[in-house]
This record gives structure tokens, sequence and C-alpha cells, in this order.
């Protein structure tokens, strides 16, 4: 495979110019003084001590939260049979897919001032709840999206477990918990620290949760970078923020990745007879929960879509209709709420997405597919080899260190991109270029070349082999990979919300504008919005998940 | 001492075991012998308490333990796949029983290297189980069996997943240790071979019901119906009927005994043939194959187009294949009478 091995620039070129040259930047911009000032500051800085012990603490408690409900709904799932359990498995990964701003309006559309259960309680003459800007929101919101990493990585490892191995132990005089502590548990460990570890490094580097739910008064060292750099625009403070981050989030990978190596371990492969509950009493609670943490899942999923067609505030100047059923939100998409320049319409805010999107998929696929051919390759030179974990690093850089430096290194000769449009793209590009390449990479080693020669041999000629078993086999995950790309482009809120031209708000960004402004029509027309997002992106990832051929849902 | 009474199980709303009825007193070594969906396993599984029985009850001495949870019966199960833990070492495992029993650390470590010496194990105390071969693995598992002292071993299938020379050594062994221990065992399979070698009094379990109980040679000698004689892999079994006073089976006439109805199983003892016509009964028929066992020589003589196998001793001179070949027996020792099943 000597022939073709230039193909290994195109990667190491992207990952050069747009990762590690604005990296290098941000470092660069946080040393430009020399060393001693900017580590003076870091260890004296109270104000960053907060930040850094917020993001910790908030991420660790969320953590701990996540683990708490995932455990019982594992040990459900992995142990027993019960009606609905498919549904229950659906629909606890559907948040996890959506954008953080579609999850931030639909809890606001749940329980925000103008949301179903407060508009209720008014109309009822109760004072209204306060959940927006609490920290309450931003661990409920984070054990929402989280809860499925706990249900699918450790409840399939431990489905996998054989239920014989607790057995042995208690005929040899385990009782239940002891069952529990010295054999289930041990056992689990692996895929529960990395279930852990990974819950928590989303908590760590958790941006528009904290910012649109959190509110002002919450800082973390995502929130802080965005901040500083747009509020105070200090961009030496941000950089020393972003990099903090990074050796946060890189230290935090690392080890996430030593972990889940061990999960590989082999495991009893078949599948244990699942039994029904045992008695009652465990059936009804179990139910209980079960129920509880479906409508943890669908409530404000449903409640922001049904939101969205239904007035609910009464209107004393009688200018906006009776409340109840209507359309008005979605055709007040095209009007600006504000006409001023740094406002756009929600229509122009979805043009601007789609044209985004559509360019992160050109650049995601051109970027994308050659790498993976080389990844997929039985021989690896050198330079490819290396190329594996290094397309991995944007994984573990958070958004807002990427999109800072964006705006350190690429607004300035030689490379100023600053006025022009491909800037998102871009930066889209390496957020979605490891999901590209995971989705590709298996799809092109399934084609070994003896199912080419066993195709010939049954009488296909080239073309036929090409048509019948090449497109099948990557056509498909290709397909696959443009879905993820442009899922990913138009929900992507963190980098976007530094770089993205002001008079040009992508979707989630005009969201987050829309909900800080108040009236019931903008209100309305972010409700819509959102809605339309959680469409685009959800109805990406069930075509996805539909085109899917090999295993390719790897985190 | 073990009671089974009249213990019942349904999977699904099909009955996996109906009505049970089984004593094994102290230091008996019972085989619980039958085909795969039998039954068997889930008897042991009742007996261990992973299971409960819809109806009956398990007595131990005497005490109802039905209800008794598995970690209270002091009773040790060796698994078919062994089901080691994994993230214990040889040493974690064996001495697994032992730590919830509150032994003394010193204790602990005595009877796990009393156990590991009885299997043959002694030095590999902190390697890996997954690091071991699948018959150091089944000693480990028989070790961490063994080592609590349960009153009752329960085996499943302990050999079943090992290769066939491994399998013949450690059966060797394996009797021997229940032997040396006078433990109390239920030894769980399908292969009669291992039932025969290992068990003081050998159990046939049929779709869920008894079929036999006894002792190997008494199975062996008689037989109580078409289904044990077939599954202690006798060949000759054939449909018959009577009329006139003659039993009519497919290699030939035979006088009938009194009170016969009139459909029935014959099975002709395969070892109960001898070369010649010396007979009361004799067969003849052409020699269609042979083969050399060591000891015996199987053969395979086509009766009136229905082949019918005999073991003779090796010693025997035999003709060539395709020749006719005269064979005679004793009713009452080589045939077997069934009712048709």
């Amino acid at each position: 495979m000597r022939r073709a091995a230039w193909l290994v620039l195109i990667p190491l070129l992207f990952l050069a110019l747009f990762y590690f040259y604005p990296l290098g930047s941000i470092f660069a911009l946080s040393f430009e003084g020399g060393w001693v000032q900017p580590l003076s500051k870091l260890l004296t800085d109270n104000s960053i001590h907060r930040v850094v012990g917020f993001t910790f603490w908030q991420a660790t408690l969320s953590t701990l939260l996540t683990l708490a409900i995932g455990l019982p709904a594992a040990h459900l799932l992995a142990r027993y049979e019960f009606p609905g359990k498919r549904l229950l498995r659906v629909v606890s990964s559907i948040p996890f897919v959506l954008p953080t701003l579609v999850v931030a309006a639909a809890f606001n559309a749940v329980l925000g001032p103008r949301g179903w259960f407060n508009q209720a309680l008014l109309a009822a003459g109760q004072p209204p709840v306060e959940f927006i800007n609490t920290f309450t929101a931003i661990l409920i919101a984070h054990v929402f999206y989280n809860t499925t990493i706990v249900l699918r990585m450790v409840g399939d490892f431990w489905s996998r477990l054989s239920p014989r191995i607790e057995q042995a132990a208690s005929t040899l005089g385990a009782s239940g918990w002891r069952v529990f502590v010295y054999i289930t548990l041990p056992m689990l460990a692996p895929a529960l620290a990395a279930a852990a570890l990974l819950v928590f490094i989303f908590n760590f580097t958790s941006f528009g949760v904290v910012l649109v739910l959190g509110g002002p008064q919450f800082a973390t060292i995502e929130t802080e970078i965005y901040y500083q750099t747009v509020a105070l625009f200090n961009l030496p403070t941000a950089a020393l923020l972003a990099l903090l981050q990074l050796l946060c989030t890189l230290a935090l990978t690392i080890v996430y990745t030593l972990l889940s190596a061990r999960l590989s371990r082999p495991v009893e492969p078949r599948a244990a007879r699942l039994r029904p509950l045992r008695t009652q009493r465990a059936a009804w609670l179990s139910a209980l929960f079960l129920t509880a943490l479906a409508v943890l899942f669908i409530a404000p999923l449903s409640g922001l879509a049904a939101r969205s067609v239904t007035r609910l505030e009464t209107d004393r100047r009688q200018q906006a209709g009776p409340p109840g059923f209507t359309l008005d939100y979605y055709r007040a998409l095209g009007d600006d709420p504000r006409n001023n320049l740094f406002f756009a319409s929600p229509a122009r805010a979805i043009q601007t997405s789609l044209v985004y999107a559509g360019s992160t998929v050109a650049l995601a696929l051109l970027t994308g597919v050659p790498t993976s051919w080389l990844l997929a390759q039985q021989e690896r030179t050198r330079l490819a080899r290396l190329l594996d974990p290094l397309l991995m690093l944007p994984l573990g850089t958070s958004a807002l260190t990427l999109g800072l430096g964006f705006i350190v290194a690429l607004d300035t000769p030689p490379l100023d991109l600053r006025a022009s449009p491909v800037l998102v793209p871009l930066a889209h590009t390496l957020v979605a270029l490891p999901f590209v390449v995971r989705s590709l990479v298996p799809a092109l080693r399934s084609i070994r070349p003896r199912l080419r020669q066993a195709a010939a041999m049954l009488g296909a000629t080239p073309r036929q082999v090409l048509l019948t078993i090449d497109v099948p086999l990557v056509g498909r995950a290709i397909l696959a990979a443009a879905l993820f790309a442009f899922a990913i482009s138009v929900g992507e809120f963190g980098a976007t919300a530094l770089i993205a031209r002001p008079e040009y708000p992508t979707m989630p960004v005009l969201i987050y504008r829309l909900l800080a402004q108040p009236g019931a029509l903008t209100y309305g027309q972010a409700m819509a919005l959102s809605t339309l997002l959680m469409l685009f992106t959800g109805g990406g990832m069930l075509l996805i998940e539909r085109l899917r051929i090999a295993d390719v849902g790897e985190f | 001492m073990l009671e089974l009474r009249n213990i019942t199980k349904h999977y699904d709303g099909k009955p996996v075991l109906a009505g049970i009825d089984l004593q094994v007193p102290p230091g008996e070594v019972l085989a619980l012998l039958g085909p795969s969906g039998s039954g068997k396993s889930t008897l042991l599984s009742i007996v261990a308490g992973l299971e409960m029985p819809d109806s009956g009850h398990v007595l131990w001495n005497g005490v109802d333990i039905t209800h008794t949870p598995p970690h209270q019966r002091g009773f040790g199960l060796m698994f078919q796949d062994y089901a080691l833990f994994p993230h214990r070492d040889v040493f974690g495992n064996v001495a697994f029983g032992l730590q919830m029993a509150g032994q003394a650390a010193e204790q602990t470590a005595a009877r796990v290297r009393a156990a590991l010496e009885l299997v043959g194990l002694q030095g590999l105390e902190r390697r890996d189980v997954s690091s071991l071969s699948g018959g150091e693995q089944q000693r480990v598992a028989l070790a961490r069996a063994l080592a609590p002292q349960p009153q009752l071993l329960m085996l499943d299938e302990p050999l079943g997943s090992l290769d066939r020379a491994l399998r013949t050594r450690l059966l060797g062994e394996l009797a021997g240790i229940l032997r040396q221990q006078q433990l109390t065992s239920l030894y769980v399979t399908h292969d009669q071979e291992e039932a025969y070698a290992i068990a003081d009094r050998i159990a046939i379990l049929n779709a869920g019901r008894l079929a036999q109980i006894g002792a190997p040679q008494e199975l062996y000698r008689a037989p109580a119906s078409a289904f044990v004689a077939r599954f202690l892999g006798m060949h000759n079994l054939f449909s018959a009927h009577v009329d006139g006073g003659m039993l009519h089976t497919p290699f030939g006439a035979l006088p009938a005994p009194a009170n016969l109805p009139p459909r029935v199983q014959v099975l002709l003892r395969s070892d109960g043939l001898r070369i010649g016509a010396a007979g009361p009964q004799v067969l003849t028929g052409e020699l269609r194959g042979k083969q050399f066992r060591g000891s015996q020589w199987l053969v395979q003589l086509a009766v009136q187009d229905t082949q019918i196998e005999i073991e003779l001793p090796s010693s025997t001179a035999l003709p060539a294949l395709g020749t006719p070949l005269q064979v005679s027996f004793d009713l009452a020792q080589a045939v077997h009478i069934f009712p048709d099943e």
C-alpha cells in the first residue's frame, strides 16, 4: 500500500493548521509575558480557584447522581425481562445525541418561567417554582444527558457477566449483599470506572447546560472562557483558562483510554437467561422507578414540542390570539424580533446552519474518507499509525478551547480567516472528524479482498463488484458519516458561540439569544426553533441507526 | 441424608420436573443421568437453592430446607462452566467460601493449601484463573467447592467441557477424591460411562421423571424400560407383537411368556449371544461388519433384513464378511421385554 501514501498529508495538514496551530497560539498567548506572571495568577487568583473548584464540584456531583440513577436501571436492564425494556433503552439514548441548546430549551419549556409547570401554577394562583438558573437545573440536565452512558456501558457489560458466578458465590455461603460487594462490584469495576470517567469528562466540559440553565452565577472553566472572551475581551485570561481546561481534559481522556482498554477483557460471551422479577413488591418498585426514569427522558422533549404549538399566556392587549393550539410561533420564524444588525430571524439562522452543515459535511468527508482509507489498510506506514491517536485529540479538547484557539490564531496573518464564512465549518469539521473516521474505518475494513474475489468467482465483472460489494458496504457508511457531520454541525454550540459572526447566528446561537429575551412571541420562536433543531439532529441520528451495518457506535 | 419429596418445576408452562422422589444416604455418590432437557440440572439447582420448586420439598437430615437461601445451606456446587471468579486468583477463589464463613486467615490458608494439594494444584495459589488450562480450571472449581467442607457436594457435568483424554484421567481422580472424602454427592452427567465409573447408584431421568434408580450393575443387568436400555447404549431394540403364544420380532419368532400385551419392545442383549448353534435359541444371519475393540469384537449380523449388534470375545475366530454365521442365546438371559412406549 505504498501508493497513495501521500494521502496521509491531508489529515496531518488539517490537524496541524486547525488544531495544533490554534492550540499553540493559545499557549503562546498565555505565556506572552513570560512564565512567572501567568503561573502566579493561576496560583493566587481566587476567582480562578473558585471557577476550577466549582467545575470539579458540579462534575463530581452530577456524575454521582447519574450513577445513583443509572446503576439500578442498568441492573434491571441486564438481569430481568420486563415490558417496555426496548423502549426504555431507546428513549434513554435520545438525549445523548441532542444539542445542548435543545435540552436547555426543553427543560425551559417544562420548568422555566414560561414553561408548562409554572404556567399551570400561575393559572392556579400559586407562586412559580424557580428552576432555571439553579444548581439543581444543571444537575438534572446532566443526569438527563448522561444516564444512557451508564446504561449502555455498565448495563451491557453486566448482562454479559454470567449469573452463574454470582450463584457460585452464594453456594459458597455469600449472602445477597456480600455477593454484590465481593463478586459483582469487582467484576463490574472496569466498566463502572470507565463509564463514570466518561460521564465526568462530559460534565466537566459541559458548556451549554451550565450557561443556559445555570445562569451567570455558576461559572465553570468552560463558561468562564466564554465570559472572558465575549464580555470582557480578556483574551490572555481566557487563554490561560483554556490551557488549564486542556490539561485537565487531556489527563482525563488518557486515563479513560487506558481504562476502556481493560474493558476489552474477554467476559462470558453467552447471554444469560433473563428472568422475570421475583416478588410482587420488587416488580412494583422497579416499575415505579423505570416509569419515573422514562418520564425524566420523555417529558422535557415532548414538553418542548408541545410548547412550540401551544400558547399558554393570556395577552391583555388582545394582540396575540387566545391560549391554546397555535402555529403562530412557526409563522413568526421569518420575523426578526429585534430588527438590528446583531440579531437575525430564525429563518435566517436555519439557513445559516444548513449552509454551515453542508460545508462541514463536504469538509469532513474530504478529510475523513482518505484518512479512514489509510487507517483501514492492513499495512500502515509509521505516519499513518500515528494518525489514530492524533485524530482522537479533538475529542479530548473542549469546544470552547477549540473556539478560542480559532479566535486567537486564525484572525491574524498568516492565516486570517476572521471574516471568512469557512471558519465555523472548519471548527465543526474538527469536532466531527473523529466520529466520521470511527464510522468509516470499520466499514472499509469489512471489505476484505476475499469478498471481491468471491464475487468475481461467482461471475461478477469488476463493475458489478464495485456496484454490488463496495458501494453497498461503504456507501451506507459514507452516508452515515455525512449524517454524523451534519448533526454535529447543526447542534454545535460551544465553539460556534465564540467564532460565529454576530450577524450570522446559527440555530443554537439564536436559541440562546432568544431565550434571554423577554416576550411571549420571542419565547415561542425559541420553542419552535428548538423543536426544528431537535427534529434535524434526532432525525439524522435515527437515520444513522438504520444505516448501521457494523457496530460503529463506540464512544 | 438428602431427601426430595415430589419435586415439580415448570418453565414457561412446560413441565421440567414432574414429581421427583429421591433419597441420598450419607456418603453415597448418586449420579443423575439423563439426556439434555431431562431436568437433571434443574433438579441440581433446586437442591442448591438457586431455583425454587413449584411444589414439593427438599429435606436435609429431616429438616425442610426448601426455602432456605443457597448461602445458608452449606452445600457445595461445582458448575459445568466452573464459574470461577475472574477477578480473584486461584487462592482467592478457593478461599472464598472459608472467608464467607468468617474463618481466621491462617486457618483459611491451611485449608486452601490442603484443598489444592488434594486436587494436585499445590503452588499455583497466586496464578490468575484465566491463565489456567481447562483441566486446571476444573481442579480449581473442585477445590473451591471442597474447601469449605460442604455437607453435600453437587457436580454439574464437571467434565463436560474437557477433551476426551483429559476426561478419562480426571474421572479417575475425581472418583478417588469423592471416595476418600466420603462425601455425600450428586453428580449430574449425560454420559453413562462417567456415571458407571463414579456412582454408587444412578438415577436416570427422562423428561422430568425418574425412569429408574439403582446400582450401575443393576441398571445394566436389568434396565426397567426401553428408554433406559437405549440410553445405556443398548442398540438391539425392536418392536414386536404377540400372536398365538409367540413373540414375533423382526429377527424371528420366539416363545412368548404369559400375560404380555399385544405390542411390546424387545431388547436382545448384545453381550448375551454366543457363536455356534448350541442354543436354546438359534439365529442365522449374514456377517455384515466387524470392528476390533481390543478385548472384544463388535459384530453386525443381518438377520431377515434386520441388523443386530453382537459383542464377542476377541479370541473368537470370525469368518469373512458376507458369509453366513450362526449365533445362539438363552431367552431368560439375553432378552428383555418392555411395554411399548
